[in-house]
């Protein structure tokens, strides 16, 4: 077996790899763009893990279209973002306008924005909002978000609470009252939460 | 040039037992060449109305919400709507 030893490599020619190992299925190459300067590694283009083809716009890391799961506290183990849509999920089949919403997860932390309009209606049945992106984790109900805009009372602030079973948004006023449908008839309301999955 | 869009669900997981997690993903193409891809997210429960998901999305809701699963779920609905009011 053939061994190099050497402190310093100056010069590559004719090529823009350097491959160490020549044609053996371990040899390890470092192509053009990857700069190794004393224990730094710095990359010019794009990184895919889990076999994720890395993006070829913008500059960024690239997660498994499945997430692989890690149980290590300091491991970032998913990214992805997109949209839902908000609906009303309290049995009344209500039809909410200008419903739309996005969401970005991070490891196991979802942020999901939201707007959307209820109808004119005078049902009092409790009002819950669903369509999450994500299953919220189980047993854990009370993950709190806020309204950052809405026509509803303003002395009334809505704040909402996230209601496991349905995965949904549980509307209640400032006192911890549950809101009916019919308090929040017409009403636009716009806000975000932040739950674990 | 031709760009062309692709609309398919990618994803449908069963999480929790009775939460069904579909993810449908929105793939443009340029000469056949990938451009984007977005993703649009929604979670169906066994008190979902299902008649309008695609058909896979409905056989894999069927398979999983089973009788069983159907009456835990309403008996832990129960549960937290008791706790919470």
């Amino acid at each position: 077996m053939s061994k190099l030893e050497t402190n310093t490599i100056d010069t590559i020619s004719g090529s823009t790899t350097l491959t160490l190992g020549g044609t053996n299925a371990n040899a390890i190459t470092i192509p053009a763009g990857v700069t190794l300067s004393g224990n730094s590694l710095a990359l010019a283009g794009n990184i895919g893990l889990g076999g994720a083809t890395p993006t070829t716009s913008g500059t960024g890391i690239t997660f498994p279209a499945t997430a692989s799961a890690s149980t290590d506290a300091n491991t970032l183990d998913d990214y992805e973002e997109g949209t839902w849509t908000p609906v009303d999920i309290s049995g009344a089949s209500l039809a909410f306008t200008s419903n739309e919403g996005t969401y970005t997860k991070i490891g196991r932390i979802v942020i999901a924005n939201f707007i959307f309009r209820y109808p004119s209606n005078a049902d009092a049945t409790a009002a819950y909002v669903g369509g999450l992106p994500f299953t919220v984790a189980s047993g854990n109900d009370n993950f709190q978000g806020n309204i950052s805009t809405t026509d509803y009372a303003s002395s009334d602030i809505v704040i909402w609470t996230t209601w496991t079973p349905s995965n949904g948004l549980r509307i209640r006023n400032y006192n911890d009252s549950g809101l009916s449908n019919a308090n929040l008839s017409g009403k636009y309301i716009g806000g975000q939460t932040i739950y674990r999955i | 040039m031709a760009l062309t869009e692709k609309i398919e669900i990618d994803r449908i997981e069963v999480v929790n037992n009775w939460n069904i997690q579909v993810r449908q993903a929105t793939t443009i193409e340029k000469d056949g060449l990938f451009v984007s891809k977005t993703f649009h997210r929604w979670i169906l429960t066994p008190d979902s109305d299902i008649t309008n998901q695609e058909q896979k999305v409905q056989d894999i809701c069927n398979a999983a919400w089973t009788p069983e699963v159907k009456s835990a779920y309403e008996a832990f609905k129960q549960e937290q709507e008791n706790r919470l009011g």
